[in-house]
């Protein structure tokens, strides 16, 4: 071998390696390349989970609102096929539970009108009173021993707004009729009366605005006690406020507006009424009802203006008077002028009660002489747990010329009973009356009346 | 040892001499009436409490109407005020407020709630509300009154609680 | 161990060349080094904006993605506040009513801490008017619901349901068309910063691609240089190896042709008489002298090529090792008509070094003088002491007043086989080995080989070997040759 070709191997041989090198390089190259071109993978990819997170999130926003909208249509349309309210007083027992959890994705959002609340929705409350009688002796309804079905006063109010309230008395009872004498209607059948039906407006505790059909503030028994038997502590009313239909001489239910309130008095605790109605009807003989619900007779308004006085310092003591004045224009008779005095002081505690009234009704026939029909009544009762022995007198003497309720004549007599409240709303009462009526045979009485409210 | 002196060590002293006596708070058997914070009423005698309650007064002197705000029958809060304010039984406030309805004068019936917090959201939520709770639940959420001039917390304040709280 | 220093004739020539031939050395380093900065800045670019995208894309994330998530939650806890108040309204029992009302207001706690924080994170001026709008007409809702709350809590339900239809409905209407309009906001926000980080990554990918390709490509080309430059250097080494084989022929054939001719005239009968064969017999004897002298300097270089060559250390005066080479170049010089001018410098201190490698380094030297010393015919010899940078040194300067070396050739005359064209082009033979063999013997014993050469007045060429001082005279020792030196 030549010694210039042992020199050129090492050369070959070293140009052999540039050769080898430079293709790995160049594999190498092409590799980095295919790596660099994969390399904008990563951020797109990225910035596409991203995006697809943003469009989940708004679904997901989308499905949550159509729901809400959904259950707020589902508690409106629940809400009104609710049955009304319960009673009054007592903690109402419905409850409406609230919508459950988990239920399924919604499908489609309700229109924004089922948002609203349902116009049907009412707070009517209704409250009951009622009665059953066993009497014996000779009452005014008979001479035999009769159970017999009392008043069943359907009590119903609403608050229709905060000034606003409806006030309205059903009752339905037994007959018949005793007007001025007549009776009227069948015995033992029913009948029903509205005995009050009124909107009130109270815009404070001074003014307070009743329309309707209410009791005339005539004394304190007829707007304390009304036709509920549960709520006195007899059996039946005094004479002298004995309802219209049961041979009354008082206009116990007038129709017109009534205006009451407190007086700025301090302690004196001074309350005024003031209304003005359609008094009672006056046509005789009368037969029918009394009382001017829809028309009245005469243009000619009955005004009633009474005061009375709760002074705090003798807590349970009131004490008042009102005035009473109408026309009445009986048929075929010259207009009577009608007024009522009435006076009372009552001293009501929950363990007693004295009750002390007072009135003359006074009718003058325009041209003739003044007819005065006193009356008065006083009760007392005091409890002694459950029981409540009470004592009564009353007296009323009409004169046998009074020109509108010429039958009613004198009685008086006492009464004397026991109240036994067997529950919160029960009572049982036992109750003797002795009843001396001018002209004819006393009456005695004897009643066993179990008086509720539900 | 060193560890268990050292884990015992700084533990309260009641562990060794049994549990600690509870304070007794002296708010606890006051009787407070609270109203709306927007109320403007502070002050309330008695006998205006009572005819409050008794429904006898329908609105406060802003004419906003009165809402009466009691606890269930059986409280102690409610026997307290039913026989310090309105004088008398359950069954008698019973009827009476019957009576107050019936007759036209009282123009809603008191809202009953179950628990002091509730009377307390009640009356906070409600301009008009009045109720009442122990003294001792009383919160910001609500202004109490003062009765005849007296505050729970003054010695002269005559609405007490003579019954123990119900366990809970 | 430094490469010898080039000599210039201004030091502004000097320096320029000396920079000029550093950048042509280190070509190859300088260019991966701009590449280097190059791909560093470009790489900052690149870092930066990938940066820049990321922080875009968590701020969107935040932004827009949270956002939406909050607003959905106002969304919920509105509805919630209203749906609970409708519930009230369900009920008579006075205790869930108080229960519906609470949850009613914890709901509308809720919305108004949501449109308190979102008031606080708003920046754009369209965010901070919706935000206030909604925050108007939620408290404007809040009034009428409480009015509605109080009013079912009383029981004036008809009265709670009027002031319901006349005022809470339109003014949640209104909230609820706020809170859309946020929620569009958020919508565009998140497409727009969308949009952003996109473009963002998609100019990152590009500076990136192109980084590559750039770096490919550079680096495809430094490969390629750089093996192209070993290829040259190997094919100029080669090169290199064929001119000494070259020459090593033509230094042998001359005198093997001699003694070829001498033998064939011997042998053929030619010469007569004991005179002619005296004659011949010393033309043979010189011959056969050059030879081994080559193929000894052959073989010299060869072992200081080998890292086993061994050198006996020793103490050496500097007049012994001058002394020693005027005893071996004394012949060559007087035969070629040089006179040699020896000085040394008295009070010189001795040097540690191999008195044979020594006198070897300093005949090449000399040869070298006499070689190119031209027709002045002077060597000159001088041994003086000089400051080193850190120690003292003896240098032994060999000068010559010949041809003289060119500036640009002065870095390669120590490389081995390499000869100036210039010379070749003079037919002044030789093998291109002898200042390869000074400088690995200098180096060797510590010290370092100069030249500083000017064309035709003659070169300089100086051993510097490091000075023994009076503590330092060590014993002999042997040393490897190729090791650094060290004195004891």
């Amino acid at each position: 071998m030549k010694l210039g070709a042992l020199y050129a191997v090492p050369v070959a041989r070293k140009l052999g390696v540039c050769r080898s090198g430079a293709r790995a390089f160049c594999l190498s190259l092409g590799v980095l390349a295919l790596s660099a071109c994969a390399w904008p993978q990563a951020p797109a990819g990225a910035t596409d989970s991203q995006g697809q997170s943003v469009q989940l999130l708004l679904q997901r926003i989308d499905q949550l609102e159509a729901r809400v909208k959904q259950l707020e249509a589902e508690r409106t349309g629940a809400a009104a096929n609710a049955t009304p309210a319960p009673a009054q007083t007592t903690p109402p027992t419905t409850q409406t539970a609230p919508p459950s959890e988990g239920e399924t994705e919604p499908s489609q959002p309700e229109p924004a009108e089922r948002e609203r609340l349902d116009f049907s929705k009412t707070l009517l409350r209704i409250r009951g009173f009622g009665d059953v009688n066993l009497r014996g002796g000779n009452t005014l309804t008979g001479e035999t021993t009769s159970f017999s079905l009392g008043q069943l006063n359907l009590f119903v109010t609403s608050d229709v707004s905060d000034k606003f309230g409806f006030l309205s008395e059903i009752v339905f009872e037994g007959g018949p009729d005793n007007i001025y004498g007549q009776t009227v209607g069948s015995r033992n059948t029913f009948s029903v009366d509205v005995e009050r039906m009124l909107m009130r407006y109270s815009y404070n505790d001074y003014f307070n605005l009743e329309a309707g059909r209410f009791h005339t503030a005539i004394g304190y028994y007829n707007t304390a006690y009304h036709h509920s038997a549960w709520l006195q502590t007899t059996t039946e009313r005094p004479y002298l406020f004995e309802f219209e239909d049961r041979g009354g001489i008082l206009p116990i239910h007038t129709v017109g507006v009534s205006a009451s309130g407190l007086i700025p008095s301090g302690k004196l605790g001074l309350h005024y009424v003031a209304e003005v109605g359609n008094g009672r009807e006056s046509r005789s003989p009368l037969s029918e009802e009394p009382v001017q619900n829809v028309v009245d007779e005469q243009t000619h308004k009955a005004f009633n203006l009474a005061l009375f006085a709760r002074p705090e310092a003798i807590r349970g003591l009131q004490a008042g008077f009102s005035v009473y004045h109408d026309l009445l224009t009986p048929n075929g008779e010259p207009p009577v002028g009608e007024t009522i005095l009435a006076a009372h002081a009552v001293f009501i505690r929950p363990s007693f009660e004295w009750l002390n009234e007072a009135l003359v009704v006074r009718h003058t026939p325009e041209g003739q002489r003044r007819f005065e029909t006193p009356a008065f009544y006083t009760q007392i009762s005091k409890r002694f747990g459950s029981y409540r022995p009470y004592f009564r007198y009353e007296y009323l003497n009409g004169s046998a010329h009074e020109p509108i309720f010429p039958d009613v004549g004198r009685r008086q007599g006492p009464l004397v009973g026991i109240r036994y409240d067997a529950s919160e709303f029960v009572a049982l009462k036992l109750e003797y009356g002795h009843t001396a009526i001018r002209n004819q045979e006393a009456l005695d009485a004897l009643n066993l009346q179990l008086g509720f409210t539900f | 040892m060193a560890v268990s002196w050292l884990l015992c060590w700084g533990q309260p002293a009641a562990r060794a001499g049994g549990p600690a006596p509870d304070v007794p708070n002296p708010l606890e058997d006051r009787l407070a009436i609270i109203v709306n914070t927007n109320n403007p009423v502070d002050d309330l005698s008695l006998a205006e409490l009572r005819h409050i309650f008794l429904g006898e007064r329908g609105h406060w002197p802003n004419a906003r109407r009165i809402t009466l705000v009691m606890m269930e029958p059986g409280q102690p809060e409610r026997k307290a005020l039913i026989r310090q304010v309105c004088q008398m039984n359950e069954s008698d406030f019973s009827r009476r407020s019957l009576q107050g309805v019936y007759r036209g004068e009282v123009f809603a019936s008191p809202k009953t709630l179950a628990s002091p917090a509730g009377v307390r959201k009640f009356v906070f939520n409600v301009p008009g509300a009045i109720g009442y709770v122990r003294a001792s639940d009383v919160d910001s959420s609500v202004k109490v009154v003062r009765v005849a001039g007296h505050l729970p917390g003054d010695k002269e304040y005559s609405l007490r609680i003579q019954a123990t709280r119900p366990d809970k | 161990m430094s490469a010898s220093e080039p000599a210039a004739t201004h030091p502004v020539r000097r320096s320029r060349r000396g920079a000029l031939s550093a950048i042509s050395r280190y070509t190859y380093a300088l260019l991966l080094l701009v590449v280097f900065f190059v791909e560093v800045g470009v790489g900052i670019f690149v870092i930066r904006d990938v940066r820049a995208a990321s922080v875009e894309a968590q701020q969107m994330y935040a932004r827009s993605v949270l956002g939406l998530r909050q607003i959905g939650e106002l969304q919920y806890q509105a509805q919630e506040t209203r749906r609970s108040t409708l519930y009230a309204l369900t009920t008579n029992d006075s205790n869930l009513q108080v229960e519906y009302a609470d949850q009613s207001r914890e709901a509308d706690r809720s919305v108004t801490e949501g449109i308190a924080a979102y008031l606080q994170e708003a920046r754009m001026p369209k965010e901070v008017e919706v935000g206030r709008r909604l925050q108007q007409d939620w408290s404007a809702y809040l009034k009428v619901r409480d009015e509605v709350l109080a009013s079912i809590l009383e029981g004036s339900t008809k009265e709670a349901v009027d002031m319901d239809l006349s005022g809470g409905v339109p003014s949640f209407e209104r909230v609820r068309q706020d809170l859309d309009e946020i929620k569009r906001l958020y919508d565009e926000q998140a497409s727009e910063q969308l949009a952003r980080v996109g473009a963002s990554s998609r100019r990152s990918v590009v500076r990136l691609i192109g980084v590559l390709c750039f770096t490919l490509l550079f680096a495809t080309f430094s490969v390629w240089a750089i093996q192209r430059a070993r290829m040259l250097a190997a094919v100029q080494l080669a090169q290199l190896q064929m001119d000494f084989v070259a020459a090593v022929s033509h230094e042998l054939r001359t005198p093997l042709a001699v003694i070829r001719s001498a033998a064939d005239n011997i042998a053929d009968g030619v010469v007569e008489g004991k005179e002619q064969l005296a004659k011949y017999g010393s033309v043979i004897r010189n011959q056969s002298r050059q030879i081994t002298g080559l193929v000894n300097q052959i073989l010299l270089y060869a072992s200081t090529r080998d890292r086993k060559q061994h050198y006996l250390l020793q103490p050496l005066a500097v007049s012994e090792i001058v002394n020693s080479v005027e005893e071996h170049t004394a012949e060559l010089a007087r035969a070629a008509g040089f006179s040699v001018e020896t000085h040394i410098e008295p009070d010189l201190p001795a040097v540690m070094g191999d008195l044979a490698a020594l006198s070897q380094c300093l005949r090449n030297l000399v040869e070298n003088a006499i070689k190119y010393g031209g027709p002045a015919r002077w060597v000159g010899m001088r041994a003086f002491l000089q400051e080193g940078q850190s120690h003292p040194e003896v240098a032994i300067s060999v000068q010559d007043r010949g041809i003289g070396i060119e500036e640009s050739e002065l870095p390669r005359v120590f490389e081995p086989f390499y000869r100036s064209p210039s010379v070749s082009a003079a037919q002044i033979h030789g093998t291109g080995l002898g200042l390869p063999i000074a400088k690995s013997i200098a180096e060797a014993m510590g010290g370092r080989l100069l030249v500083q050469s000017e064309l035709d007045a003659g070169s300089v060429f100086t051993v510097f070997l490091p000075a023994l001082t009076k503590r330092e005279l060590p014993l002999a020792r042997k040393i490897p040759q190729g090791d650094a030196v060290t004195q004891e």
